[in-house]
Parts: C-alpha cells; sequence; structure tokens
C-alpha cells in the first residue's frame, strides 16, 4: 500500500514525533494528513502545512469519530502529558480504547499505535527485544502505556481492526522536549548527574527515523497485530550523549557519580528536609517566626528508577522491524545532533557566549 | 451626538480580553449587542456584560448600530465592514485592515462617500513608548537612520475560540499577518514609507509560522524584520542611526539609547499598556465621530501595512530550514558538487 493520496489521522499530531510525521507525510508520501488538536494554539507549527485541522481530544468519543470518518490509516501518537495521574491515565488508557474502537467502527485499513519502551519498566544489561517480558516499575507512565498496549491485544487481537505497536526509544530531534530541550536546559541551569561515569547506555534515534519507521508500520502489510522496537543501529553511552550536548552548549556541567554516592546525597538531602521540617514546626509551636531559606538544588538527584535507567547496559534490538518492514535508520547520532543543534542555535536554546 | 449605539461583530478571544472591557471604561458609549456565527459564543459574553441582544447577523439586530467594531476572521474584514460603513456605520475594524489593498482601497471609499469614520485596530500606535520613539526619531537625536532589525517571536499561546487562524482561507496568512501587520505598521510610523525587497517564510500550503523580511527605507536605509509562532526571540526593535542607536523593548517596556559604550533609558509619560490601549483606541475613534475628524489611525494609514504584507507575497520564496528536508539538501549539495 502506498501513502500516496490517502487520509491519515494523526493523534498528538501537533506534538514532537507527530508533527513530524504530519511533515513526512506531506512533503515525502503525498498524503493528506489530518489532525485531531485539543489546544488550536499549540497547532501554529504544523499549521505551516495544509493540513485538516479537527478540533477536539482523544478522550472524547465524538470528536474522534468526527475526525476518523473517511481516514484510511489512523496514527496513535497522543498521550497525556499534563494534569494529574487520573487525567493522563484517561488519555493514555482510555484514549486510546477510543481512537482503536473508532478506527474499527470507520473500517481504518491500519492503526499505529505509538508506544514506549517504558513498558518494559527497569530493563537488565545486555538485549532486549520484543518478546523480552514486560514489567512494574511503579512508575505511572509505564504502567498506562503497558496498558494502552494490554487493550489493543485484548480487544482488537481478533478484532477487524489491524493495529501496530510501535516502541521508540529515546527520541531526540527538533522540537523534542525529553531528550533535547530537557538536556539542553538542565546543562544550563545546573549540573546533571552522569549515573557511572555515563557508562550506562542511551539507545537513542533521530525523530526522522523513528517518523519514518511509523509510516513504515503504516503500510507495511506483514506489521498487522506486531509490535516493533525501533531506535538507531547502535546505542551510545550516556557519557557520549551528554557530550554532544555539552559540546554545543560550549560548557561543561555534567558530574560522574556512582549509583552508591547519588543514594547516599539522596539519604542526606531527605535527613536535611527532615531536619528542617522538625525544627520549623518546634519554632512554629514556639510562637517564633521563622523563614527557612531556600537551597537551589546543585543538580537534580535521578530518582531510584531513573538511577536503573541511567546505569544500566541495555541495548534494545531492531532486527524484527528490519525483517518484517524493512526499517533501516538513516541518521547516524553526529548526523542526528548535527541537525539538532542547527534547530536549537536558531531556537534560540543555547546561549550566546560572552557579552554579545 | 449622544450616545452612540455599538455593536461588536465578532465574539473571539480580543473582543473577550480587549473590546468589550474598553467599552466598560468610556461614557457615552452604549454596547446595543454582540453579534457572532457562535451564538452560544455570543450569549455567553454578552451576559458576562449585560448586553441586551445577541444575534447570528448583524441585520437581526433590533436596530442598525451607530458604529461597529469587527471582530471577525480576516477574510470577512473588508466584506462587513465596506457594506456597514456604505449604510452610514462608523467602524473601527481590527488588524489586519483587510488581506489586499484593493479591498483597502473599497474601505476608504465607502467610508468617505458615507461620512463614516472608519479607524484600523492598529493598536501599538497608542502605546506611549511608540510614541516616545517616534518624537526621538524626529528630533534627530540619532540622526540619518541606516538600518533597523526587528526581532519579534513568542511560543504561540494566544486563548484562540475558534480555529479561523489556522487556514488561509480565513486568516490570510499566519505569523505576517498576524503579529507582522503590527510589526510593519509600527515601523512605517516611526521610519516613514518602506519597500520589501525579500521576503522568505515556511509555509508550504498552510499558514507561515516563520518569516523573514527585507526592507529598504526611502533615504537608502535598510531592515531586518524576523517574526516566528514557534520560538522565543529578542523581543526588541534596533534602529541604527548615524549619532547613536535607539531600542524599543515592548516587553520590558523600555526605550534605551545607545552610543558605543553609553547605554540611557529614556522615560515616558505614563500612559496606557497591555489592554488598555484598546480603550484610548476606542476613545480616539468615539472622539473622532462626535468631532467629526480623523481618528489616530484612519483607513489610508491601516491601508499602509497591507501594501507591504502584499509585496511580502509577491517577492516570497520559500524559508528553507535544515531539518525540515534534510535529505533533499543533501542531494542538492551532491548536485551542486558534481
Amino acid at each position: 500500500m502506498s501513502l500516496r493520496g490517502k487520509r491519515v489521522l494523526v493523534t498528538g499530531g501537533t506534538g514532537f514525533i507527530g508533527a513530524r510525521v504530519v511533515e513526512k507525510l506531506i512533503l515525502e508520501h503525498g498524503a493528506k494528513p489530518r489532525l485531531l488538536v485539543r489546544k488550536l494554539a499549540k497547532a501554529a507549527r504544523i499549521a505551516r502545512f495544509d493540513v485538516d485541522i479537527f478540533p477536539g481530544d482523544v478522550t472524547n468519543q465524538a470528536s474522534v469519530a468526527n475526525a476518523i470518518d473517511g481516514c484510511d490509516v489512523v496514527i496513535h501518537c497522543a498521550y497525556g502529558n499534563a494534569g494529574d495521574h487520573e487525567q493522563r491515565r484517561a488519555v493514555n488508557v482510555d484514549g486510546t480504547a477510543i481512537v482503536a474502537g473508532e478506527a474499527l467502527r470507520a473500517g481504518v485499513l491500519r492503526m499505529v499505535h505509538v508506544s514506549t519502551i517504558a513498558v518494559y519498566g527497569r530493563t537488565p544489561d545486555g538485549d532486549v527485544d520484543e518478546s523480552t517480558p514486560l514489567a512494574d516499575d511503579g512508575d505511572h507512565y509505564s504502567k498506562t502505556k503497558r496498558e494502552a498496549e494490554q487493550i489493543l491485544r485484548d480487544q482488537h487481537g481478533s478484532s477487524a481492526l489491524s493495529f501496530t505497536i510501535i516502541r521508540p526509544t529515546c527520541v531526540y530531534g527538533p522540537y523534542g522536549l525529553a531528550f533535547t530541550i530537557d538536556p539542553i536546559q538542565q546543562l544550563i541551569s545546573r549540573r546533571v548527574v552522569l549515573v557511572n561515569g555515563g557508562e550506562g547506555l542511551c539507545n537513542a534515534i533521530y525523530v526522522d527515523d523513528l517518523a519514518d519507521g511509523i509510516l513504515l508500520a503504516a503500510v507495511e502489510p506483514t506489521a498487522s497485530g506486531e509490535t516493533f522496537l525501533m531506535t538507531a543501529e547502535t546505542p551510545l553511552t550516556w557519557r557520549a550523549f551528554y557530550d554532544a550536548y555539552e559540546r554545543l552548549l560550549g560548557r561543561r556541567s555534567s558530574i560522574e557519580m556512582t549509583v552508591e554516592q547519588v543514594r547516599a546525597y539522596a539519604r542526606q538531602e531527605a535527613e536535611r528536609k527532615t531536619w528542617e521540617e522538625e525544627t520549623s514546626e518546634r519554632l512554629r509551636r514556639m510562637g517564633v517566626p521563622h523563614e527557612i531559606e531556600p537551597r537551589r538544588e546543585p543538580f537534580r538527584v535521578p530518582s531510584e528508577n531513573g538511577l536503573a535507567f541511567y546505569s544500566a547496559r541495555t541495548r534494545f534490538r531492531i532486527n524484527k522491524a528490519k525483517r518484517l518492514l524493512g526499517f533501516r535508520p538513516r541518521f547516524s547520532f553526529d548526523d542526528g545532533m548535527a541537525l539538532t543543534g542547527q534547530w536549537a542555535r536558531w531556537a534560540g536554546l543555547i546561549p550566546i557566549n560572552g557579552n554579545a | 451626538m449622544g450616545t452612540i449605539n455599538l455593536a461588536i461583530i465578532g465574539c473571539g478571544a480580543i473582543t473577550q480580553a480587549a473590546h468589550l472591557p474598553a467599552t466598560k471604561r468610556l461614557d457615552g458609549v452604549n454596547v446595543i449587542g454582540l453579534v457572532d456565527r457562535d451564538t452560544t459564543r455570543a450569549r455567553t459574553l454578552a451576559a458576562l456584560h449585560g448586553v441586551k441582544h445577541t444575534t447570528g447577523a448583524i441585520d437581526d439586530l433590533p436596530r442598525l448600530p451607530d458604529a461597529a467594531i469587527i471582530a471577525l476572521p480576516h477574510h470577512l474584514h473588508a466584506r462587513v465592514s465596506t457594506d456597514l460603513l456604505r449604510r452610514g456605520v462608523h467602524v473601527l475594524v481590527e488588524k489586519p485592515m483587510a488581506l489586499s489593498t484593493a479591498e483597502c482601497d473599497e474601505m476608504i471609499g465607502a467610508s468617505t462617500s458615507a461620512g463614516a469614520v472608519l479607524s484600523v485596530g492598529l493598536v501599538r500606535r497608542f502605546l506611549p513608548e511608540i510614541r516616545l520613539a517616534k518624537k526621538l526619531l524626529e528630533s534627530g537625536i540619532i540622526g540619518n537612520v541606516r538600518s533597523f532589525d526587528v526581532r519579534e517571536g513568542r511560543v504561540y499561546d494566544w486563548k484562540t475560540a475558534s480555529d479561523f487562524f489556522l487556514k488561509r482561507s480565513d486568516a490570510g496568512g499566519g505569523v505576517l499577518t498576524d503579529a507582522g501587520v503590527h510589526v510593519l505598521d509600527t515601523l512605517q510610523f516611526l521610519l516613514g514609507e518602506l519597500a520589501v525587497t525579500s521576503c522568505a517564510d515556511d509555509s508550504y500550503g498552510g499558514v507561515e509560522a516563520e518569516a523573514e523580511v527585507k526592507l529598504a527605507l526611502s533615504n537608502g536605509g535598510v531592515g531586518f524584520v524576523e517574526l516566528s509562532r514557534t520560538r522565543n526571540l529578542r523581543n526588541t526593535t534596533r534602529i541604527e542611526g548615524e549619532r547613536a542607536a535607539l531600542e524599543i523593548d515592548l516587553v520590558a517596556r523600555r526605550v534605551i539609547l545607545h552610543r558605543e559604550n553609553s547605554t540611557m533609558e529614556v522615560e515616558w509619560e505614563p500612559g496606557p499598556f497591555g489592554h488598555d490601549i484598546f480603550a484610548a483606541q476606542l476613545a480616539d475613534w468615539v472622539d473622532a465621530i462626535r468631532d467629526r475628524r480623523a481618528p489616530m489611525v484612519n483607513g489610508v494609514q491601516g491601508r499602509g501595512s497591507i501594501a507591504l504584507l502584499e509585496a511580502c507575497r509577491t517577492r516570497r520564496t520559500l524559508l528553507r530550514l535544515p531539518w525540515v528536508e534534510p535529505l533533499r539538501r543533501e542531494s542538492a549539495v551532491g548536485e551542486s558538487a558534481s
């Protein structure tokens, strides 16, 4: 199947990955994307293309039904990135059920669901592929994304809906938040901890390679009902990943710590906080006015899940996507970072050194 | 003329945030009706502001108003304004005045022949820092202007009530037609007539989020304007004269004179700011109606920025951003090498 002339509904189409999928649908595939948009102002970037914008959101069934009618393909990128746990669950879990249900009703040819490697929970050193069991690490996002996948498999494993699940790794590139804007801003504002000297493995993928993979999954007959990991050919270390951003910024802000050093620091911080709270409470009861001086954290202390994530030497394998989809990532980390750096400068994220 | 009976046509975000509150601050103006295709929206705002009538079309109001504020999707500005002006209704139309100079000419013609006052919502002309900057420039304090450089961009977060601004057919364009009209109008207000020498934007058939415009002054000076809806830019206007430079910062509300290592912040008379300038704009238009004089921003002045927009469209090229079509760029490099 070719995407030329096809109507493709993209949820989350104003976001980092979704917007790049939309751009490629138009520039490289001659498709006609539709966007389901919750916050119209966020569509400023993607509205420079002639796209059909449908106001609504994935938790509103009528708006999904309205946007999906007449579509050949649905690419579901929307996820809950705001609000409390309940609101995020509504988007991640209920939203996925609604999109899948409406995709089935509307008779689309394929629904691509963008999941995440967070579904694996904490991963072991060594190879991980699509057959590796999923596990709970207590993280809410990870849990809801696992449930969303489960809904597709349980409710649509034997329905007429043809769906494909994509599990991207750490996606970086222009407009990226978690692995582009966040690292840049962290390196500017404070020091960044490289757990175990940054020797853990970073399975990074440039956003264009992921968008290409998603669009392969949208058309390849062999993708139906399957789940695919997507990352670059080879991982790099977190040291190398942060090095690239530090070079871009022209400054070193990372510090190396072992897992034990981070834990010791976290314990010390917790004790300090407890002392402050207890002392403050005693002073309050004595009627002594006081104020705790705010203390700027020199760096963000990684959580236990964070420690596991940054120290693991996991390598996510993409043999299945290569075999069944012909997936071939084209951007080396250097190439991807070169474009990311050009974008970051243009976006004004890189401070100019000196007094310019 | 006693009380002026006013209708507001178009009940989007700007009507809610600026025009309706402005009417409250002025005596002798009575809002008789709110008009919007989305009558639920009109009723909601009417209830908030104690307006009696709401309708989906202006002719459904119990009587024709004396004056109307038009805050509709851009493609309707000219049609609705011209119709009302011809019927003798005074019009304050939001920017952009229209989408072409031909439309502007019709509006100006209708205003003249019916004797109805036409004013254009280019509110920045009411800002005290802009007026001060104009006074400084006219005083010759920086000498002849050699060049200027404007960077205006912020991550778009306008609390829009409809999606018209995302559609080229309704909005007429993106950041150039929206923030760009303010910038181009302010520059012409400060520096006199400008000509567009080049314009690049990132539209692929939709409404541009980024634009870069090069301009020329009649004295041979040159200027550059960069606009964005996705990036936080410097958000100042720098004007280089032969003796000194003037910088206007509408975010920090500062006017600064620079010369080599000297920097001087200039203070201005306290005046309206934020949405208060809409009250100043409304007062000027109402006074113009009462005194039978031209308003601060009349149709001819409003037309100036539309003429520049037209020139931008004529000279427009695609703003090529390397990460949008990286593989095409690589092949282009390959071609030039072979």
